[in-house]
């Protein structure tokens, strides 16, 4: 990342909010590069608690990436969005590899039968609300949209408002259909 | 999740909701008892049930196969889901009945949405959380991007094929060896490590070491690298590349392993970091993540010694490696040893068999502050139904204290529900290693009662040893008040009289025994003769002093203990006085260059000194030369002082008016022999066999050392440690008994014989230890369990404590036992024979010269006796054969040198059958105690007399012993407690 990124995410942030969808596919490979980036930069620095907060980060490589002097508040919005989306991709396919890897490398074979073991309670797969948010997209894109920029990107509701142009009503309305759809359906799988 | 079993659950909880608390119990126990995942959903549903029931303000709920849900279904259940969310929760039940107008799908979907949505949003939060925490739970290096892409050929022989993650040292691809045909990982140094000189020659240190371990379960290392690119050099790693998966992400993944999987596992990383640490190797970073497990289930310890290496590199960040895994020691910057290997060892057995991390913390102090001071949660309150040796096991490995660790590897797998792998070498043929015996699983601990009994016995044992020694010990009968200080200080008055008034150099006092009494009596003994010596004459122990105006030249007489040079020197005198403090012997040698005076010696103030009355004395014509130049000498006759029967010469010479020789000569006084040598074939077969068996002994014990070294059956580590110990004690003890001076030639003659000796003793017990112990491993090793216990450091070890207690109640007894038959002997024939060691009387310095010796040559009997029943063993085939000649032999020759009435006969049969036991049954530890407590109290002199000057030494010695019986007392014991509360039942 050179000293004229700033600038540049800046300027490709306010081309994309004035409607420039090249701008956006300019952007997001700089963002994503900075998360992930960043992500590496905090596992090694906070190994020892074992704790990632995905907005955190995503906060922070705004930071980088913007700077202090050309923070503005719809700005930040803007790049939220995009960041919640990646921040999404970021963690879905890393625990897609995970998974990926642990049924690769011959789990099949290890003469350790896993259904011996106690079950522990049975958490929320990110996978499976990846699923159920691809299932969510198929019937209300917004409010997939929604989500990512409310959990994957810890947006608050003025800052959604902004990006997606909806008023804080229709949000709130939208969010908690989103989210009961998505517990549900995480609950079926 | 299968469909059917998703079936089941809903079938199941539809029928439980309808049921009262404990007909669900019922009904889940007969339909799904042995299948918890199905229980545990159904349980899950039925709690969703309820708060829904709650949610919907009454409204029953019953979940259905959710259908799929068209667009127009969707904006439906939209509208209908925030129109029930409007309204207050009791009324929304209603509301939905109503508004779904009997479609029952559309009602249930609504209904369950408005039960969702409460939880929803947390549940979304969580499964993000997770999703972030196995992102920086695993550093995989998924974030960064690689070095090298797939696909690129490196060094001319690896094609990359990905990367398979990221540690502390750097990235981790998988990569084809196109030369060998095979897999293998790549590890490549960061940037900063590569280009650091000194850190890449410790790597490169390290990997040399990690190289020599080749066993199944460590991970192989096979060659390292370098390669040139635009970007600069990169050191790299070649390994074995394991097709499988690391423990912390299986645990992860599955929970814990079930118990004999996880044996199997412990196993296994025992076996590994066994053969690690028997390289020299440690691993410092032993964790989950260091753990992989092939296909086949088999277990590969990776990063040997590498992370030492990363902590070193990291500098001031020395804990960011893996705290959760450091011994206290490790995290408070401490030494790191095996024992900090055995602790991760025993974190990772714990979280196998829990599938729970020890400790778990959010800061670096907080898990420091746990490792250090908190106790581990006991592995059973995690899982009920864990294997409580396990649990011991664990527990011990996670003692903060590295002493109270197992002591190896090894030693930890031996724990291990069902193995005994010593048992398993020995059924294999194999000589089994030191740390096998050692490992043994071999409990000592004694019930607190035996425990008890024994210290009881062996303090009560020392009181009888102490009542018959007041029977029969000389210092006990004879006047024997003064002590050696206070005669030395006579002898000086004596020669001060004589005319000899310089002060020499340095002088050297002790007590000897006299046996010439004992001896001439011995015939034809009485009662009454014995009565005599009570008055202090005739004599059964003297006083010698030797003074020199010069440094005495010291020489190594031919069994390795020190001397004095003989009296030759000019002005050298030796003087000798009885218990009571009057003379008995005089000799001065003259000066050598002088001119002297015609005076005539005054022999009376000799008399005097003798307390004679010289008037009494007829004189005679002398017939005893004086060793040294005389120019007048004399003799007289008379009778004894103190008993008026029994007649007494005097010899006496001078030199120039100055006395140099006077001598009380008894009638049992002899002359040394005036035989001439006379050399015969015989004495010459005499000294061939001689010399020939202690030649054939050495080289026979050195060909069997080399072999075994070379074998590799040979205990090393135990030999030098035997041996090192042995030196240790041998020089201090002669560096305690002999006189120090302040020169440095005389002083450096001593020292380099103390040295000697101490060398000779010590290298002669690393060859016989080297040759012979392999012999006892092979055949007995139960007998030396404890030895090789305590060799590895672990005097905690009950076996230990439990050994050194009966090996001190062995050394009691046997001591006692003597006594006692003394004792006996003399309440039916009289006095017969007395027991007087005089050694280490003189202070504090010679009796701990006495107890360092003792010890240093009370392995050499326990191991000699040990190794003669193994050697038996081989020959005989059965233990209890080799035992009986054990017994004869000792027997015998306690018979043959000890026992001259039938009245001690059973004594003897008493003590060879104890020591008997102890070398066939117990082993070397109890042996190597016993001799040394054995001969600790020999050369004590035991009374009740508490006020005489003696006193202190047989305190001393009794309060080492009474140290030995209680530490041995506290770790048989096993931190049980003494006083047992019965078990409460409920």
């Amino acid at each position: 990342m050179t000293d004229s990124a700033p600038l540049e995410v800046t300027q490709l942030l306010l081309a994309w909010r004035n409607g420039d969808q090249q701008a956006l596919t300019r952007l997001t490979p700089l963002v994503y590069d900075e998360l992930r980036r960043l992500a590496a930069h905090y596992l090694r620095r906070e190994r020892t608690d074992h704790t990632l907060q995905a907005t955190a980060l995503v906060n922070e490589a705004y930071l980088l990436l913007i700077g202090q002097q050309h923070r503005d508040w719809q700005n930040r919005a803007h790049f939220m969005a995009i960041a919640a989306h990646l921040m999404r991709n970021i963690l879905v396919d890393h625990a897609r590899t995970h998974a990926a890897a642990k049924r690769g490398r011959g789990a099949e074979a290890l003469p350790l039968d896993e259904a011996l073991a106690v079950p522990g309670q049975a958490k929320p797969d990110v996978l499976a609300l990846n699923e159920a948010l691809n299932d969510l997209a198929k019937h209300d894109e917004r409010k997939c949209r929604i989500i990512e920029l409310r959990y994957f990107g810890g947006l608050s509701m003025d800052e959604i408002a902004e990006v997606t142009g909806l008023s804080i009503a229709t949000l709130r309305r939208d969010l908690r259909m989103a989210e009961a759809w998505l517990g549900r359906q995480i609950q079926k799988q | 999740m299968t469909p059917e079993r998703w079936q089941q659950i809903k079938e199941l909880t539809n029928t439980a909701c309808s049921l009262t608390a404990e007909q669900r119990t019922t009904l889940l126990e007969k339909s799904c008892a042995r299948d918890l995942r199905t229980q545990f959903g159904v349980a899950a549903l039925i709690t969703f049930h309820e708060q829904a029931t709650r949610n919907l303000g009454g409204m029953t709920t019953r979940l259905s196969v959710s259908s799929p849900v068209t667009q127009d279904g969707w904006q439906q259940i939209e509208q209908l889901f925030q129109a029930a969310l409007e309204l207050a929760p009791e009324k929304r039940a209603a509301f939905l009945a109503d508004a779904c107008q009997g479609d029952e799908a559309l009602r249930q979907e609504v209904e369950a949405l408005v039960v969702y949505q409460e939880a929803a949003g947390g549940a979304i939060q969580a499964a993000i959380h997770d999703a972030a925490e196995l992102l920086a739970m695993t550093p995989t290096g998924f974030l960064e991007k690689s070095r090298f892409a797939p696909g690129v050929l490196l060094a001319g022989r690896y094609r990359v094929v990905g990367q398979l993650g990221k540690g502390g040292m750097g990235e981790v691809y998988r990569a084809d060896d196109l030369k060998l045909g095979q897999s293998v990982a790549l590890k490549f140094l960061t940037a900063q490590l590569s280009n650091d000189k000194a850190m890449l020659a410790r790597f490169l240190g390290e990997v040399r070491t990690a190289r020599q371990v080749t066993h199944p379960n460590v991970c192989r290392v096979h060659d390292i690298g370098e390669i040139q690119t635009d970007t600069g050099t990169h050191h790299f790693l070649s390994m074995e590349y394991i097709d499988g998966e690391d423990l912390s992400s299986l645990l992860r993944r599955i929970g814990r392993l079930p118990s004999d999987k996880a044996v199997e596992i412990a196993n296994q990383l025992c076996a590994g970091l066994a053969a690690a640490h028997d390289a020299g190797i440690l691993h410092r970073d032993l964790k989950p993540a260091n753990v992989m497990i092939d296909g086949r289930g088999k277990v590969r310890i990776t990063d040997f010694g590498l992370a030492g290496l990363a902590e070193q590199f990291r500098g001031q960040d020395v804990m960011s490696g893996t705290p959760a895994y450091m011994a206290p020691e490790q995290l408070a910057g401490k030494e790191v040893t095996i024992k900090s290997d055995i602790y991760a060892l025993g974190l990772v057995i714990y979280e196998i068999f829990t599938g729970k991390r020890v400790f778990d913390a959010s800061t670096l102090d907080d898990l420091r502050r746990l490792h250090e001071s908190s106790a581990p949660t006991n592995p059973s309150q995690h899982v009920k139904e864990i294997d409580p040796q396990v649990e011991k096991l664990i527990l011990r490995c996670l003692a903060k204290d590295p002493a109270d660790r197992p002591a190896s590897a090894i030693q930890v797998a031996a724990a291990l529900p069902g193995n005994d792998p010593l048992a398993a070498a020995l059924a294999a043929g194999e000589t089994p290693s030191p740390e096998m015996v050692a490992a043994a699983p071999k409990e000592g601990a004694l019930r607190p009662v035996v425990a008890l009994s024994c210290l009881i016995g062996g303090i009560a044992m020392l009181a009888v040893c102490m009542f018959a020694a007041m029977k029969v010990s000389p210092q006990n009968r004879i006047p024997f008040k003064k002590s050696a200080e206070v005669l030395s200080e006579k002898a000086n008055e004596i020669t001060a009289k004589f005319g000899y008034t310089d002060t020499p150099a340095e002088r050297f006092y002790r007590f000897y025994s006299d046996y010439s009494y004992q001896e001439s009596i011995r015939e034809n003994s009485s009662p009454e003769k014995f009565a005599k010596i009570e008055s202090g004459q005739p004599l059964l122990c003297v006083f010698v002093e030797r003074q020199s105006p010069k440094y005495f030249d010291v020489r190594m007489s031919g069994n390795g203990f020190w001397a004095f040079d003989s009296q030759n020197e000019s002005n050298q005198l030796t003087i000798m006085l009885d218990t009571r403090g009057r003379l008995v012997e005089f000799s001065a040698v003259p000066p050598q260059f002088g001119v002297g005076s015609d005076a005539k010696a005054d022999f009376s103030t000799a008399f005097q000194a003798a307390e004679i009355d010289v008037t009494t004395f007829k004189e005679v014509a002398p017939n005893w030369t004086p060793p040294n130049a005389f120019d007048e000498r004399k003799a007289w006759e008379g009778v004894m002082l103190d008993h008026k029967e029994i007649p007494l010469r005097v010899e006496a010479a001078s030199f120039h008016g100055k006395l140099v020789f006077f001598k009380l000569i008894f009638p049992w006084t002899k002359p040394n022999s005036v035989d001439a040598e006379s050399y015969t074939t015989r004495d010459w077969a005499g000294v061939f066999v001689f010399f020939g068996i202690l030649w054939g002994v050495i080289v026979t014990a050195s060909f069997l050392a080399w072999k075994n070294i070379k074998s590799g059956s040979g205990d090393r580590k135990g030999a030098f440690k035997v041996s090192l110990a042995v030196f240790v004690l041998t020089f201090f003890g002669w560096f305690f008994s002999m006189n120090h001076v302040p020169s440095f030639f005389p002083e450096l003659d001593r020292i380099t014989l103390g040295f000697r000796a101490a060398l000779y003793v010590s290298v002669l017990t690393c060859i016989v230890y080297l040759a012979l112990e392999p012999i006892v491993r092979r055949n007995l090793p139960d007998l030396i369990v404890s030895w090789n216990r305590l060799l590895a450091g672990d005097w905690r070890d009950p076996l230990v404590g439990r050994d050194v207690l009966l090996g001190a109640l062995v050394g009691i007894g046997h001591i006692t036992l003597i006594y006692a038959g003394f004792y006996v002997e003399r309440l039916f024939h009289g006095d017969f024979r007395m027991y007087f060691f005089t050694g280490g009387l003189i202070s504090l310095r010679s009796w701990a010269a006495g107890v360092l010796t003792t010890a240093g040559i009370s392995f050499g009997y326990g191991f000699t006796f040990i190794c003669l029943l193994a050697v038996l063993f081989l020959l005989l085939r059965r233990r209890l054969f080799a035992g009986l000649v054990i017994f004869t032999l000792i027997a015998t020759i306690q018979i043959l040198l000890f026992t001259q009435s039938w009245i001690f006969l059973p004594f003897t049969l008493m003590i060879a059958t104890g020591l008997c036991f102890a070398i066939a049954r117990l082993g070397l530890m109890t042996m190597v105690v016993a001799q040394a407590v054995f001969m600790w109290l020999e050369a004590t002199l035991l009374t009740f007399n508490f006020s005489a000057w003696y006193a202190n030494g047989m305190f001393l010695t009794l309060g080492l012993i009474l140290l030995l019986l209680l530490y041995g007392f506290k770790i048989s014991l096993a931190n049980r407690p003494l006083l047992m509360t019965p078990p409460t039942y409920e």
